[in-house]
Order: C-alpha cells, then structure tokens, then sequence
C-alpha cells in the first residue's frame, strides 16, 4: 500500500485576504513580517474571491527532475519536497518546472524557498483566524490501516465508483480478525461478503440473516461466544432496509436489551441491490423505482417520494444505546474516531453507527463524485455529522453554520434533477427544521 | 521507422533558461522572436536595473524574458502551451508578471 501523507489544504471560500498566514510564515521563516518572502502567497484571484500559490509536495515532482545539483528531494518519510541549501546552485532552473508557483526566488536571500509544512506543523494553518487553512492529517489513518490485515477477499463485486467497499475493508479492519460478522440481504453481502459459490468472503465467521432477525441472530451468538469464555466482536454491516424497515423491529429489541454488538447501517437510503426501491430512509422527492417520475395513474403526476425519510439514527438515541452515531466516508478521520468509540462501546453494550452512503448507480451520479456527494450532503446539513453517548448526550461532530443551499447537493445527482421549485422548498425546510431538532437535543445536556 | 503508423508529428516545444552574469539573474521562457502580426514589448527600469521583454501573438504569450526580473517561469511556460488569451489582463500582465500569472494558474489548472 503507497504512503499517504499530511497535507495543508486551503478553502478559497473561507478566505478573505487578511494575509496572517503570511504573515506567520515570513515570521517563522525568515525573522521579519515582509510578507513578499511567505513561502505561503495567498492573492486575489480573477474573480474578486482569493487564491493561494504554496508547494503541492507533488508526488512526480518536476522542480526535483530538473534539478541539476540535486539539492532537491522527495522525503519519503514526510512527503515534503526537501532543499539542501549546501546543494543549491541558484540556477532556478526548479523554478521552471513547476507549474504551480510552489517554489519561488527570495530576492533577499538570493535562494529559492519553498513550503516544508514547518517539520509537520506548520505556522500558517494556526495563524488563520476563519479555518481557509486546514492541515489535513488523514494519512495517518490509511498509513496504519494499510498495517491491518485487510479481512475480506480480493475482488468484491459492488458497482463501480460505490463507497461500500471501503467502507467495509476500513470497518473490518478496525474491528480486527476477533469478530463474527452478519451482513443481512442488501448490498454487503450482494458484494460478496458472504462469498460465492460456497466460499467465503472473509477471513472471519460471516454469516447471512433474514432482513429481519440480523440482530436478534447476532445477539445470540454473541451470548453464545460469551458463555463459552470468548472476546469476540459481533459486528452487524446492514443497509437501510435490513434496519429501518424489516429488520426494525429485531434491532429495536437488541438495543433496547443492550446487547453487547456493534451495528453498522450503511445508508443508501433505498434497496439498492434489489432494484432501487425506496425505503423508510429515502428522502422526500427523490425517484426510486417504486417512487417514479412522470405523468402517474389517473392523471396525478408522480414526483419521486412523496414521504420524508425516517430519521433512524435519532430514533436509536431514543433507545439509550451506549454510542449512537452518524458518519460520512468524505469524512474519514470522524468516521476513525467514531468507530473507535462504537467498537468500545460494543463491549459493554449496544453501540449504533449509521454511515451514510451514496450510491452511484441508485442516485444517478457520476462513478468518480462518490466522495463529492457525501461532502455536499454534509456541508448542505442534508446530513448532520453528530454523536451521543450517555454520559455527554448528543453532540455535533462539527460546525452546522454556514451551511450551503441544499441545491448544491440535490444538483449533483439525477434522482432529484425533477424537482419542482415547492419540492425544493420543502426539502431546504426540511433541512432547516432537522437542524433545530436536532440542536435542542444537543443543548440538553 | 518508415511506415510507422505511430508516427506524430514533432509539435515542437517551448526552450527554456535561467542563468547569472554579471551579478544578474535572467530568466528566459518561449521564443523570442517575433512572428508576423506579432508584438513585443519591452520595458527597462534603468534605477533597479529590471528588465522585462514579452512577446505576444494575437494576444496569447509567445515568450517572455527577465533580468533581475523574478516571475514564475514554469507558470509561463503553462500560458503558451495552453495558448491563455491574456487580451483581458495584458497591461497588468505586463506590470506584474508573477502576480497574473499566478492568479490564471488559479483558475485554469490549480
């Protein structure tokens, strides 16, 4: 597995020129407050907003191959492009292979100079006073996830462009090789978790439920491990259907006992693997197969869903369960530190984590915008990032202000490009009034 | 090899040079010659000794050169390759080099 590394990112959004970022790096670099000699340029950009030029410590870097002294290096423990100064031989030559203005002549000093993350904290990102600076640390994660035994089999068979698998092979890996696993009908184990043609999807136990028994089923294995003297996690991977509508009831029942499991919803908010019907958790408006698009019987136009979707998660809040939570792949270190609670939580009782999951071929979206949707989705507060415990109640997982128009999700698929303006109107309602139920239930405690 | 049906045509490419004489530092980009139809520009501060030749065709970027005059010469070379019609920007292109270029690298292939 490649190494990934930390990286600064910038939000031209969130950027209004103030220049401390700047300010900060000629500070921590060079003494002074000139800010002509930051490493770090942020300028206005063509259309009024602003726009940064800063080394991308590119992965096939040009101002290395170029380089006649070798003074310049990919570290590849860091990531970071490094300068030996006892090499330089200030021809700028580095100057002219990049494309992106990341390395840049210091008429003071006579060098060039360039970002080095400062050692991997750099003094920029702290300096910005509205968060367009952040230093992204997510590799760590896929750095020691690539560590971990990978427990499924090669080659599983979800549509191309799907967020499952990694989803999947992330949990699975997290949860370690001590665990049965249940993936009840739907598109786990339509991907191949329970293998084919009489073989295994994983390396560990695995089994297929009903839609409706997966965590009566579960629990009592998980009851049986324990009576026998064994540390097992029992960990349940379920679609919105196998728990918001037939398998409702049997996960209500556990949560309520406070079985000792892990339950995992992958949310693609209908029965995707079966056609793309709805389901309990399909939003207001949206086409599915079963809620269609078009003229409809008796001259009634039909419009997609004419129901919002349930809100499952809060209503596990309501069981008391030892850790609900809500989770996004475009958002991997929440979703690391959430499933480390839950898999913690799992040991003393009933621990929830819902994720959610857009589907490319459901949804209608392009196989490569999987990570976009699920951000759009998060920063439109279509879905709300949070978590509850007992002891701390319900939390959100970060900030819901300044939230984009839920247009800007809606446009990225097809499943809501029939909208009408009224349909629009509910939809941003109704994400408005999640927003404060949700609050009051955060401010509780 | 004769007959070689993946033969292309060389499309030709854009020389590139920096280098120090006289306690100066030059930056070259592209061709300095000027096509038919074409237009130079150049401009000299006697004072601080910069130095700044552009050569331009129907308003895109042909070549542009320095002394003691520091833009982003990779940034160039991505304006004449791309053929960026700088019609719009070219009087404070010309100010500022490294400032314009900068901002078109941001919106054309940040």
């Amino acid at each position: 597995m490649g190494k990934g590394y930390n990286t600064i990112a910038f939000d031209a959004a969130k950027c209004d020129g103030c220049g401390d970022c700047m300010t900060a790096c000629a500070v921590t670099k060079t003494g002074t407050e000139d800010i002509s000699r930051s490493r770090i340029q942020i300028m206005g950009s063509l259309d009024d907003g602003f726009d940064l030029a800063l080394c991308r410590q590119c992965g096939d870097p040009k101002c290395v191959s170029v380089c006649p002294a070798a003074a310049l290096t990919k570290n590849g423990d860091s990531g970071v492009i490094d300068w030996d100064q006892s090499k330089c031989v200030d021809c700028l030559l580095c100057t002219i292979g990049c494309s992106y203005a990341g390395i840049s002549l210091d008429t003071v000093s006579g060098h060039v100079t360039k970002c080095d993350t400062c050692d991997g904290a750099p003094a920029c990102v702290p300096a910005c006073p509205h968060d367009a600076l952040t230093y992204v640390t997510t590799a760590r994660i896929y750095n020691e996830v690539g560590d971990w035994e990978d427990l499924f089999a090669p080659g599983l068979a979800g549509c191309q462009g799907c967020n499952t698998e990694l989803l999947m092979r992330h949990t699975l890996r997290r949860v370690g090789p001590d665990s049965v696993l249940a993936t009840p009908p739907g598109c786990v184990p339509g991907m191949g978790s329970v293998g084919f043609n009489g073989t295994t999807g994983t390396k560990v136990p695995v089994f297929h439920p009903l839609l409706t028994n997966t965590a009566a089923m579960l629990a009592g294995i998980k009851r049986q491990y324990k009576r026998v003297g064994r540390d097992v996690t029992a960990l349940a991977i379920a679609g919105d259907g196998g728990a918001s509508d037939a398998g409702f009831q049997s996960l209500s029942g556990a949560a309520e006992r406070n079985e000792q499991m892990l339950f995992m919803v992958v949310d693609n908010e209908g029965y995707m693997n079966t056609g793309m019907q709805r389901s309990s958790c399909t939003p207001y408006g949206a086409w599915t197969s079963t809620t269609p698009v078009g003229k409809g019987p008796g001259m009634v136009p039909s419009q997609g869903k004419t129901q919002d979707a349930k809100n499952l998660a809060l209503i596990m809040v309501n069981h008391r369960c030892e850790y609900v939570a809500t989770a996004s792949t475009a958002y991997m270190e929440d979703l690391y530190d959430k499933l480390d609670k839950a898999i913690e939580a799992s040991k003393r009782g009933f621990a929830y984590l819902h994720v959610y999951s857009p589907c490319t071929t459901g949804w209608r979206f392009p196989t490569d915008q999987n990570m976009e949707v699920a951000r759009k989705a998060v920063e439109t507060n279509f879905v709300l990032l949070w978590e509850y415990t007992q002891a701390d109640g319900l939390q959100f997982s970060r900030p819901i202000d300044r939230a984009l128009p839920v247009t800007e999700y809606l446009k990225a698929m097809g499943r809501f490009r029939h909208l009408s303006e009224e349909q629009i109107t509910h939809i941003q309602d109704k994400v408005v009034e999640n927003v404060e139920f949700i609050k009051q239930m955060a401010q509780q405690h | 090899m004769a007959g070689d049906s993946g033969l292309k045509k060389y499309p030709g490419g854009v020389p590139l040079n920096t280098y120090h004489f006289f306690g100066r530092h030059a930056i070259s980009v592209g061709s300095s010659r000027q096509p038919e139809g074409g237009e130079v520009v150049t401009r000299f501060d006697e004072e601080s000794g910069r130095y700044i030749k552009a050569v331009f065709k129907d308003d895109r970027l042909l070549g542009i050169f320095g002394v003691n005059e520091f833009f982003d010469a990779g940034v160039m070379c991505q304006l004449i390759l791309r053929r960026v019609d700088l019609s719009a920007v070219k009087q404070r292109f010309l100010a500022s080099p490294m400032t314009v270029g900068r901002e078109l690298m941001s919106q054309l292939w940040r």
